[in-house]
């Protein structure tokens, strides 16, 4: 039997699909239709976040003993990583193809963007400092401490550091965020199912790696 | 035919027939929700391969 959490994560996508493509949004200048990618990029970067909070619990876990390292929480900490730069790739490329048709290029020097680009490379930086290292207890102790110091930094990279400086993104440097212009609540009512739908799908993904991470172990 | 593509490339792009207003977005959606059902049914797959590889192992034990 599949769980119930992982079927309503199905339904809840499922809804902001159809209702997200064809629902009613306000009649906004320069966005116009592509205010629609709110459904689609924003949850990608919530369900990153959320899977690599775990990921960052998982590996506080993995230290938390004082004789040895715990494994089984390294492996689940990795395959929270893994999946949250899958979401995190997806947030890139809806957040280019909204860019283009907005700003008229795919990519800027904002620092939210390039704020965004350093925070995926410091965990991609995670993943070659893991293949790095043979022995299994050195990788989990070390790379665990490197992924307790990426989160707090993955975190003033792309909500902090953007804010204290000019920013053409939505909800940075000055400019308001997507609140300010649904003032009919018409874009929450499939936002938030959105946002928790993919958040559910991510972690149904990420659950499905871990279990194949313990099977193959 | 080249006057015949002429003649489109005149039609005043205001005048085409609203996408989202239209019959193609319902075909958009469509074939997105249906890309996303395979993606779905795919886990689901997934995820039952490995219970049944998780409960062989259990009874090996």
């Amino acid at each position: 039997m599949i769980k119930w959490w992982k079927i309503t994560g199905f339904i809840l996508v499922l809804y902001s699909i159809i209702q997200g493509l064809n629902g009613a949004i306000p009649n906004l200048p320069i966005l116009e239709n592509s205010i629609r990618n709110l459904f689609f990029h924003v949850p990608m970067w919530f369900t990153m976040i959320a899977l690599l909070l775990f990921s960052f619990i998982k590996s506080i876990q993995t230290l938390n003993n004082k004789n040895s390292v715990n494994l089984t929480f390294d492996a689940e900490a990795e395959v929270f990583a893994n999946t949250a730069m899958l979401f995190g790739v997806a947030g890139l490329l809806t957040g280019m193809i909204w860019a283009k048709n907005t700003w008229g290029a795919y990519w800027t020097p904002d620092p939210k963007l390039n704020a965004a680009a350093v925070a995926m490379l410091l965990y991609a930086a995670y993943f070659v400092l893991r293949s790095s290292i043979v022995d299994e207890e050195k990788r989990a102790r070390i790379s665990a401490v490197f992924n307790i110091f990426c989160f707090p930094i993955f975190v003033v990279l792309v909500f902090i550091l953007p804010r204290l400086t000019d920013s053409l993104h939505p909800g940075n440097g000055g400019n308001p965020g997507f609140n300010s212009y649904d003032l009919d609540s018409r874009l929450r009512i499939v936002f938030y199912p959105a946002v928790l739908g993919w958040i559910l799908v991510g972690f149904w993904i990420a659950d499905i790696g871990k279990r194949i991470k313990r099977l193959s172990n | 035919m080249m006057k015949l593509i002429l003649n489109q490339a005149k039609i005043d792009s205001s005048k085409l027939p609203d996408m989202f207003g239209g019959n193609k977005m319902d075909v958009v959606i469509i074939v997105i929700a249906i890309i996303f059902t395979l993606l779905a049914g795919y886990l689901v797959m997934m995820d039952l391969k490995v219970r049944k590889i998780e409960k062989n192992n259990d009874l090996k034990k």
